[in-house]
């Protein structure tokens, strides 16, 4: 929806703008079993990277 | 002593899943079923005869789980939280277990404790509670994602760590 506002629409300078100083509420992804279980994705694959990139990097 | 470690895992692996299941119950099951048992008056059969016994084991089953696994680490257990070479990616999942059991009892626990009516609290305490727990019950949810996927593969499929 917002990316559609962005791309889509007949912007000028002022709805760009607009765009990344208007507030939205921000949303808790634990609020959600489909956002934690996501949540719990990205993070083993941020500690994978982690892990494999600095801790065993010289193995 | 050679019989040590496979008790150990065989503890480690049962008091586990009973945590772990627990948890997935709570998040899973018994907070969507709240919400709709709170609207037609029910709630009190889950809070009264549910929750207290699921927590009674929850919280031990953690403990257990904990204990069986530093035995099951032995000697390799500073090596393990200190994420040393060999034992990096098992300490990962340690700590993440860690996280969760200390989540658990200093959390979820004493906060379960006001919502169930166990310790005195007023409505905005008890508010207040529910939150802490609920996101401290998530987090514990999140953090099992990567947990579980460290302590399986962690010691006996290190090819995906390039050991």
């Amino acid at each position: 929806m917002l990316l559609n506002r962005l791309f889509c629409a007949n912007l000028n300078t002022l709805d760009v703008q607009r765009f990344f100083t208007e507030k939205r509420p921000m949303k808790n992804p634990l609020d959600s079993i489909s956002g934690t279980l996501i949540s719990g994705v990205i993070l083993t694959l941020v500690l994978y990277v982690f892990l494999k990139n600095f801790i065993l990097a010289g193995v | 002593m050679d019989l040590l470690p496979g008790f150990a895992r065989w503890i480690h692996v049962w008091a586990g899943i009973t945590w772990v299941g627990l948890l997935y119950y709570f998040n899973f099951v018994q907070v969507p079923a709240l919400k709709e048992a709170a609207a037609d008056g029910t709630a009190a059969g889950i809070t009264r005869h549910v929750a207290p016994r699921a927590l009674l084991w929850f919280r031990w089953a953690a403990v257990v789980t904990w204990v069986a696994g530093a035995a099951l680490l032995g000697k390799a257990f500073v090596p393990a939280f200190t994420l040393q070479e060999d034992y990096a990616a098992i300490g990962v999942g340690a700590w993440l277990g860690t996280i969760m059991l200390f989540n658990v009892w200093v959390l979820i626990w004493p906060n379960q404790k006001k919502i169930l009516g166990m310790v005195p609290a007023d409505d905005a305490a008890k508010a207040r509670a529910r939150r802490v727990a609920f996101l401290a019950s998530r987090t514990n949810t999140m953090l099992s994602v990567p947990m579980i996927f460290f302590m399986t593969n962690g010691l006996t499929h290190r090819a995906i760590f390039g050991l």
